[in-house]
């Protein structure tokens, strides 16, 4: 079999991605670049390409920023990295095995992140230095594309996997008709649809308020919008609000939307609880609690949001060294300020390696792409810090307003740790919180115990959909921290591949 | 159910594909996905292993596997992460496991 070889791949054509790419190919590193979509862009500038030469007129419904990613997705596709779209990573394997990182005399505290962002500490040379010791071992790269699975090995791999929403595990959220609000946006962005109305808007979060207005400027007037930030976040999001003054845009952006789906007159609802989604075949109406009376709004089309999380699945499957991030309520890897994980060759950046927003994406992936090619000796120490400095300057600028965004949009408990016992947890395996409440209660330690007692997180989304509220529910059940249940530990294959699609990669490519 | 941003009938049309969705013929914008095809039909895409309850696309982004449907007699497709083909054979999947029955398929 034939590997093909790189100096350094990168899964995810997303902001971090694209941007780690762009830096790579200045300094002339071979980089091949796997992304599950058909074109560059990653979730929030899906389709870009396509939009914008070839329904230019809708471009005013998605707002600048998404506009802004054409000229970049551009820049990456001129830069001289091999793309390879529609290539789904599920395997990732290191060379260097992770027990001899153990015996590293590295000093820990230059990876562990104690909460909050990276960027706390300054260049740290230190890490970096075994890295470039051990640079010579490949890491082995396995995806499948529409022509069947293939095998690529790089010097180094950067994990820019971007995020994904977190799951809303409410009664009925498995119904027909109930999406997230990323997925509505996702129709708007490749198929130029809209939901049917009536349309709910529920949840918290940026997101819900750009979509409402993005819907508004589509045509589609929303029956309401229903916001379920307890009325607590805002206390404490107050005391995080004069770092947040400091970082470009969002607060006036997200004011200026909050004003436009005010004067737009749809119904809008705040601190919302004891929410469900009731329907028999198909979604039929939410009902709720808000300023102290029951609701029902009658819905064709309920969409959901309680922010973003990590799509840690492929980091996860590395066994990187990882923490609880109390704030965001999501597991992120320790990094250094360049993205350099625990496993020497293995770097993460952009939202896979915690909720920066696109913006920040861009400039943790230029670090990266940076220490990459330094670690390559194809710059020194000196090019690469005097290049890192602004990126270095615009990522703290873009973090600042994170502490803030990350309390006031925290979901509240009853969103993540239900209190339903027949809401369903898992949508995989139709496990309940009952379930796995039950089964906490009897002291099943962990989540990878449970998932051998009630087969949660054993279907085909191999835990993404139901990892962190089986973290949250034991915790909460057990009265312990997240942090001490940990996670599901992740196996590659991370996602499901056939057994004729591992065989085929022992016959030399091309036949 | 999603409807088209241009059912005002203003716009110029773009180019189309037409696949069949559980018989029948469905018609979307070319690049949209199978998933975008049976959220603008309403349609099912499976049904569980355990209860055989309806799903349907839930976070269009390869995340959730709500959307797992049969194409072309090949099973466990997921619809969102398949552009739509002009002739595509999509049919609901069956997952239900059922005690003493032969497989649905
Ligand atoms: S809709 Fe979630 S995987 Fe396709």
């Amino acid at each position: 079999m034939t590997v093909e070889r790189f100096d350094l791949a990168i899964v995810g054509a997303g902001p971090a991605g694209m941007a780690a790419a762009l830096e790579a190919r200045r300094n002339r590193l071979r980089t091949v670049v796997l992304d599950e979509q058909p074109t560059p862009g990653g979730q929030v500038w899906r389709n870009i390409e396509s939009v914008t030469t070839r329904r230019p007129q809708d471009l005013f419904v998605f707002g600048s920023e998404y506009a802004d990613g054409f000229s970049f997705a551009q820049r990456f596709r001129a830069c001289g990295a091999d793309f390879r779209p529609g290539a789904r990573v599920w395997q990732v394997e290191v060379a260097t095995p992770v027990a001899a990182q153990a015996r590293d005399p590295d000093p820990p505290g230059a990876f562990v992140l104690p909460s909050g962002s990276a960027l706390d500490t300054g260049p740290d040379d230190e890490a970096v230095h075994v890295e470039r010791r051990r640079t010579g071992a490949d890491r082995h790269l396995f995806y499948t594309d529409a022509r069947g699975a293939h095998h690529v090995a790089a010097r180094h791999v950067l994990v820019a996997t971007g995020a994904y929403e977190r799951p809303v595990p409410v009664p009925g959220w498995t119904l027909p008709g109930v999406l997230t609000c990323g997925a509505a946006q996702v129709m708007l962005k490749t198929a130029a649809m809209v939901p049917g109305s009536p349309v709910v808007l529920v949840g918290s979060g940026p997101l819900v308020l750009l979509l409402a207005v993005q819907l508004l400027r589509a045509g589609v007037k929303p029956a309401a919008v229903v916001g379920t930030v307890p009325s607590g976040n805002y206390l404490r999001a107050a005391a995080r609000l004069w770092p947040a003054l400091l970082a470009p845009g969002y607060l006036s952006k997200g004011l200026s939307l909050i004003g436009a789906l005010r004067r737009s007159g749809v119904a809008r609802f705040a601190a919302a609880t004891e929410l469900r989604i009731e329907g028999t075949a198909r979604a039929e109406a939410v009902a709720f609690r808000s300023g102290g009376r029951e609701h029902r709004i009658a819905a064709q089309t309920v969409l959901l949001h309680q922010g973003v999380v990590p799509n840690a699945n492929l980091w996860q499957s590395l066994g990187l060294e990882h923490y609880w991030d109390a704030a965001q309520r999501c597991f992120r890897p320790a990094v250094d300020t360049w993205g350099n994980t625990t496993l020497a060759g293995v770097l993460v950046a952009g939202d896979s390696a915690g909720i920066g927003g696109a913006e920040a994406a861009l400039f943790a992936g230029e670090l990266s792409g940076l220490s990459i090619a330094w670690q390559q000796r194809r710059i020194d120490t000196a090019e690469r810090d005097r290049r890192a400095w602004l990126a270095r300057r615009a990522l703290k600028a873009h973090w600042s307003v994170r502490p803030f965004l990350d309390r006031l949009y925290q979901p509240p408990s009853a969103m993540r740790v239900p209190a339903d016992d027949d809401t369903i947890v898992c949508r995989c395996e139709e496990v309940t919180a009952g379930e796995v409440r039950q089964l906490a209660l009897t002291g099943v330690p962990g989540p990878n115990q449970m998932k051998a007692f009630s087969r949660c997180g054993m279907g085909p989304c191999q835990g993404r959909m139901c990892g962190l509220t089986v973290t949250e529910l034991i915790a909460a059940t057990q009265h312990r921290t997240p942090s001490e249940v940990g996670c599901f530990r992740v196996r590659a294959p991370v996602l499901p591949v056939t057994v004729g699609e591992v065989a085929d990669l022992e016959r030399p490519s091309g036949s | 159910m999603f409807r088209s941003l241009r059912d005002d009938g203003a716009e110029a049309p773009r180019p189309e594909v037409t696949l069949a969705v559980d018989g029948e013929p469905c018609t979307v914008p070319s690049g949209a996905t199978v998933a975008a095809a049976l959220l603008q039909r309403g349609s099912i895409a499976r049904l569980t292993a355990r209860s055989g309850s309806a799903r349907a696309p839930y976070c269009m982004m390869g995340i959730c596997f709500d959307c797992l449907v049969e194409i072309d007699g090949v099973p466990n497709r997921q619809a969102c992460m398949v552009v739509a083909e002009p002739g595509m054979d999509v049919r609901c999947q069956d997952g239900h496991r059922r005690v003493g029955l032969e497989p649905a398929r």
